[in-house]
């Protein structure tokens, strides 16, 4: 139902979570963050059941958890559910976005004009080069996103209203990313100047990693300009003083040795494998020596998912092909520690967090 | 995942750069790309009508609390003719967004 007159308010914060632009886009994308839990905690738990009975009843060892791909497939294909769960994870994930973008289409002009004047009223804090050139490996609508990350202008709107759905209720109030910053490993002389967020996207890690770290100079960077500006509309909103810049992770442009402590939230999944050394090399250049890196990503293959069930390796394979996370399962296939120690770092602990994630912490040597 | 997923990996290439791919490429996973659609149009059919009810439940709350409605206003309101036009436009839209998924067929 059209709602004009709800249309053109500021229906304001909740929190730190913007309310969305209508009543109607509120109540439909709660009702699709509750098909979503019903999809994932209801039908995938039968799913994944009725997968392991098909391969014990054709004896195949570790219940199909070690099958290739393509034979999971071919297992899975001919259960009713399994069709019925790809088909309403993908739906549910595509109606919600296009709800909530064009809701915020229909409003561009008023969102633009946000991001304009956050960049008027603290230019310092945002750092964007003209001549900046997207690489071709960014220009995915990663999760179906729409115009993906760097495609949309309104990108940093429409990914923070859609990933609410996506994390089912419990980041609303960047509770994850307080989390994550938590899990940041300090330097071991405690000194703290300066922290880079790598990958920051809409900046809920960058902000976060402020309240961590008060004293010290907190900087995002991401491929996605639309991220960078929202990230730094939103910071500006909530009287935070952090700075983003427009850039790659694998060429940052920052001095060599300029940060204490790094944190790459969720980037190495959604990038190609064959810039995963260069990304640790640069991450490595910007350390200072004793500086920190900390991963928090999926769980790889040092994380013992070579044992992941039948299900949860089907639910792998259909983000990869048809939740576009082309680069996912080639993160998943990646020894972290050995990526990091590869690349002269020393890994100092490898575990899982609280949360879904898994965090890899590592220092560059001291001068000795 | 090892030496498996890294055969598997292999296989996997992205498809398409910026743009959603076209309609024509959107995987059917159940028997007939029809079902699939239907399934489109009943998820969208479940959001509207849960945006619908909590619209509903909201503006009845705010009325009743006010002292704005009795209890049967709702129930016994008739649209005059003026207003006719707006609501039929907003079903034409209603219709259009609910049924539009099996519009993309090929």
């Amino acid at each position: 139902m059209n709602t004009p007159v709800s249309r053109s308010i500021d229906r304001c914060m909740q929190g730190v979570l913007p309310r969305t632009p209508t009543l109607e886009d509120e109540s439909q994308l709660a009702f699709y963050e509750t098909v979503r839990n019903f999809a994932i905690g209801e039908m995938f738990p039968r799913l994944s059941q009725q997968l392991v009975a098909r391969a014990d009843a054709a004896k195949l060892p570790d219940h199909g958890a070690r099958l290739p791909l393509r034979q999971l497939r071919a297992l899975a294909e001919p259960l009713p559910l399994s069709g019925a769960w790809k088909r309403v994870m993908r739906s549910q994930q595509q109606l919600a976005w296009d709800k909530i973008r064009s809701s915020l289409l229909a409003n561009a002009a008023r969102y633009e004009a946000e991001l304009d004047a956050a960049e008027c009223a603290h230019p310092e804090r945002i750092h964007c080069d003209p001549q900046f050139v997207t690489p071709d490996y960014a220009k995915f609508p990663i999760h179906l996103q729409p115009g993906g990350y760097v495609g949309d202008t309104l990108a940093g709107y429409v990914f923070h209203h859609g990933t609410k759905v996506f994390y089912q209720g419990f980041n609303d109030q960047d509770e994850l990313h307080i989390l994550n910053a938590q899990h940041v490993r300090a330097p071991a002389d405690g000194k703290v100047r300066r922290v880079l967020d790598v990958g920051c996207s809409i900046g809920q890690g960058t902000t976060a990693l402020k309240q961590r770290f008060p004293a010290a100079e907190v900087w995002g960077l991401d491929v996605g300009l639309p991220l960078v500006r929202y990230a730094h509309k939103r910071a500006v909103d909530q009287g935070v003083e952090v700075h983003f810049k427009h850039g790659l992770a694998e060429d940052t442009g920052f001095p060599d040795g300029h940060f204490d402590v790094v944190l790459a939230y969720i980037l190495f999944h959604e990038v190609p494998a064959r810039l995963f050394d260069s990304i640790v090399t640069e991450v490595r250049r910007v350390l200072r020596p004793g500086g920190t890196f900390t991963i928090i990503d999926a769980p790889a293959a040092n994380s013992g998912s070579d044992t992941l069930a039948a299900g949860n390796r089907f639910w792998l394979d259909f983000d990869s092909q048809y939740n576009c996370e082309p680069y996912s399962p080639a993160f998943v296939a990646t020894d972290v520690p050995e990526l990091l120690q590869r690349n002269g770092l020393e890994v100092l602990h490898s575990g899982a967090m609280p949360s879904f994630l898994w965090h890899t912490q590592a220092q560059k040597p001291a001068i000795k | 995942m090892g030496t498996t997923m890294q055969q598997d990996v292999d296989g996997v290439v992205p498809k398409s750069p910026i743009d959603m791919p076209p309609d024509r490429d959107e995987p059917a996973f159940l028997p007939h790309p029809l079902m699939d659609r239907l399934v489109d149009v009943a998820l969208s059919l479940g959001a509207e009508l849960y945006a619908e009810r909590d619209r509903r439940r909201t503006l009845e709350a705010i009325l009743v609390e006010q002292g704005v409605l009795a209890a049967d206003a709702i129930e016994l309101h008739r649209f005059n003719e003026a207003e006719q036009p707006s609501r039929d436009a907003d079903r034409i839209a209603f219709v259009q967004r609910l049924y539009g998924a099996l519009n993309k067929l090929q």
